[in-house]
């Protein structure tokens, strides 16, 4: 943290890789012959992807600084959406598939249902991790593995499908309603999907002042960076990684009633597989060490910002079979970036 | 070096902003700079500019074949085609379907909707229909207000075909077990309730439906549940692409082939060996070349607004059906249908079609 405040802003990695960010979107402009690249839908897309993606991405990166991992993020965010459809179906067994909606009742106590539960989890991840002396990795994996069967036996038992469907307006709405946001030199107003980008702001707002200004903030950087050490100066490590585990939970929790909303149904079966791999890379592209006590939830931010970028560029630079080479792309670019944070790191020594 | 290369790198890319920046405004040429990717008044779009994307569910073998169709197709019209293959998982296919959304030069869209109760998926399609895309489902259907048409096989019809074949081999009845992707998918519901029909007349009950989400480990380990779990079941119905080699593979292991009537769906390059070899009965086999190939030129008709070659297609309904073929393993077999085929002349047609399975 020290070395890091005392760096000049041109030298720090956010400012770099706000660079990277500038250089890959504008290369893909000037390599998308056909201009679809930074027009309103596209940037509709990019802010979507992003701001979901950065949700659950800030949750695992506070794990990780706190010098954790949770493979589960993917698992939470599908068990969470049946939770949350559930309890929709629960308290408004009408409302969930009619055009008059749940409304605003259902909604919010569906949604704190489905962020207590998810706080369960974290609560559980920590429990195994401090009490049974678990390795994060195998308790996350546990969980990564054991949620997506549990969230299909609940769902099989009440409505006999892995799927619980909802189309109730005001749900799909938590996806679907957008603002127009004019941007200069965009044709028509970009229609930003606005509860993603408000539940993305203040995860990012409250995890920034949490990571930075408080007390908490610098004692989950120091458990992170030498957990002995940090025992021994007198901080309640098991304590911090109860909070770390249930930050990282709830962030997937909140990414998992969003996806709910987007895909108009629960679906524990295969929403959100392998996100928790997106989170990480975030996290690493952003500058988080795996081993623990690096990284800024700003880095993790565009980090994700990044990706998105790289993902969606991809089709606009090969117009022809580019799915074919989106793996490839963005494994190496992923690999590029994290590398080039390194040689960084040795140079300046942070 | 290095404070020369932190103090320019701020410049450098303000330049490429600013480049970039006049790049934007450039005018596309087809349209797209005006937000109009429409065809001329007179429905004369020129094809070049137009691209046609096809949407698969899964990344199965069955998609091969489409992609021939889909390519030949677009060779013959000179248009650019693709077929994107998605993840098997509804998030998947909203993501492509708005990235699709995003380029101007997508024209029209070919989609196999996963799981018709996704309302996401139907919105996305919606979306790119508001936005003047064409778009309509290829192999399995969606909402009927999300597209403008379907092209694909009457899965019901292959559905009674199987259950009617399973029938003829086991006159006297028995108990099925049918295996499938997603059950919710709606060429699932459609085949197997089909199956379910066409296999009443011999009175063989289905006791099971077992899903696998299209992981084929997993559809082997099912195949191996089923045969543990009931005892008595005879008969074993692939319902997807996949379910026919993973069927094949755990009776030959388990040295099983004579307790079991084997009867799938479609024909990956697997079944046609395992057929071959006498481990399947038969097979009611699709036309995902001319879903390809059918799905890109009525796709094209509809973008040009040549309602006479859409008609000719569709003879005013929306649903163009590809087809079924029966394919026993050879002359001599007793099995009736309309839709018969031996398997070496099967294979005679693959060959022509330059297809390794179907």
């Amino acid at each position: 943290m020290t070395s890091l405040s005392n760096q000049r802003w041109w030298s720090r990695p956010e400012f770099l890789l706000f660079l990277a960010n500038l250089v890959v979107y504008f290369g893909v402009l000037l390599g998308d012959k056909q201009h679809n690249f930074g027009r309103a839908a596209s940037l509709q897309l990019l802010s979507t992807e992003t701001t979901m993606l950065g949700i659950f991405a800030i949750g695992i990166t506070i794990v990780i600084i706190s010098g954790g991992i949770d493979l589960s993020v993917g698992s939470v965010i599908a068990f969470s959406s049946i939770v949350f459809t559930i309890t929709l179906h629960y308290l408004s067994p009408q409302g969930v598939m009619s055009k008059d909606g749940v409304g605003v009742w259902p909604l919010l106590i569906a949604t704190a249902v489905t962020l207590i539960t998810a706080l369960h989890v974290g609560v559980f991840h920590a429990l195994l991790i401090t009490r049974l002396d678990l390795p994060p990795f195998i308790a996350t994996l546990g969980t990564l593995i054991g949620l997506r069967s549990l969230g299909r036996v609940i769902a099989q038992a009440k409505y006999q499908s892995d799927k619980i469907a909802v189309s109730a307006p005001d749900v799909r709405g938590l996806y679907n309603w957008t603002w127009p946001l004019n941007v200069p030199g965009v044709e028509r107003p970009v229609l930003i999907r606005i509860v993603p980008l408000v539940v993305f702001l203040l995860v990012a707002i409250c995890a920034i002042i949490i990571m930075r200004k408080t007390v908490l903030g610098r004692h989950l950087y120091a458990l992170g960076g030498n957990e002995d050490a940090a025992r021994l100066s007198g901080i309640r490590t098991d304590r911090l990684k109860y909070v770390a585990y249930c930050l990282g939970a709830l962030c997937s929790g909140l990414a998992g009633i969003l996806y709910a909303a987007r895909e108009g149904q629960g679906n524990s079966t295969n929403m959100g597989m392998g996100y928790e791999l997106n989170a990480i890379a975030a996290a690493v592209v952003g500058g988080a060490s795996l081993r623990g006590g690096v990284g800024t939830i700003s880095g993790t931010i565009l980090g994700a910002l990044f990706l998105t970028l790289v993902v969606n560029g991809i089709p606009n630079m090969i117009k022809i079979e580019s799915s074919l080479y989106e793996g490839i792309v963005v494994g190496v670019v992923v690999i590029l970036a994290v590398a080039v944070n390194q040689i960084r790191g040795r140079k300046f020594g942070s | 070096m290095r404070s020369l290369s932190w103090s320019n790198f701020p410049i450098v890319c303000l330049a490429a902003l600013a480049l970039a920046g006049c790049g934007s405004e450039t005018p596309t040429g087809s349209g797209a700079g005006s937000g109009s990717s429409a065809p001329s008044a007179d429905g004369s779009s020129s094809s070049g500019d137009i691209k046609i994307v096809i949407l698969t569910n899964g990344s199965s073998p069955f998609w091969d074949a489409c992609n021939v169709g889909l390519k030949d197709a677009g060779k013959e019209l000179g248009v650019r085609v693709e077929l994107v293959r998605n993840d098997a998982s509804e998030g998947g296919q909203i993501r492509r379907l708005e990235q699709l959304a995003t380029q101007d030069d997508v024209k029209g869209v070919g989609i196999s909707v996963l799981q018709k109760e996704a309302s996401g998926v139907a919105e996305a399609m919606q979306a790119l229909r508001t936005k003047g895309v064409k778009v309509i489902t290829i192999d399995s259907d969606g909402p009927a207000d999300a597209r403008e048409a379907f092209v694909g096989t009457n899965n019901l019809e292959g559905g009674r075909e199987l259950g009617r074949l399973a029938a003829q081999l086991r006159p006297a009845g028995g108990k099925a077990v049918t295996f499938v992707g997603f059950a919710g998918a709606q060429n699932a519901i459609e085949r197997i309730g089909g199956f379910k029909e066409g296999a009443a007349s011999a009175k063989i009950e289905v006791v099971e439906t077992k899903e696998d989400q299209t992981d084929q480990t997993k559809a082997q380990n099912n195949v191996t549940a089923a045969i543990q779990n009931h005892p008595d079941v005879n008969v074993l119905a692939g319902i997807w692409s996949y379910n026919a080699p993973a069927i094949t593979d755990v009776i030959q292991a388990n040295g099983r082939r004579k307790d079991f009537t084997i009867v799938t769906f479609d024909c990956e390059p697997g079944a046609i060996v395992a057929m071959d070899q006498g481990l399947i009965d038969a097979m009611v086999v699709q036309d995902p070349y001319k879903m390809g190939y059918i799905g890109a030129k009525l796709l094209l008709s509809m973008i040009k607004q040549d309602q006479a070659a859409v008609d000719e297609l569709l003879h005013g309904k929306d649903f163009y059906d590809t087809g079924l073929k029966v394919i026993v393993p050879d002359e001599k077999s007793t099995l009736q249908s309309p839709y018969r085929m031996a398997l070496p002349a099967f294979k005679d047609w693959l060959k022509e079609k330059g297809l390794t399975g179907s």
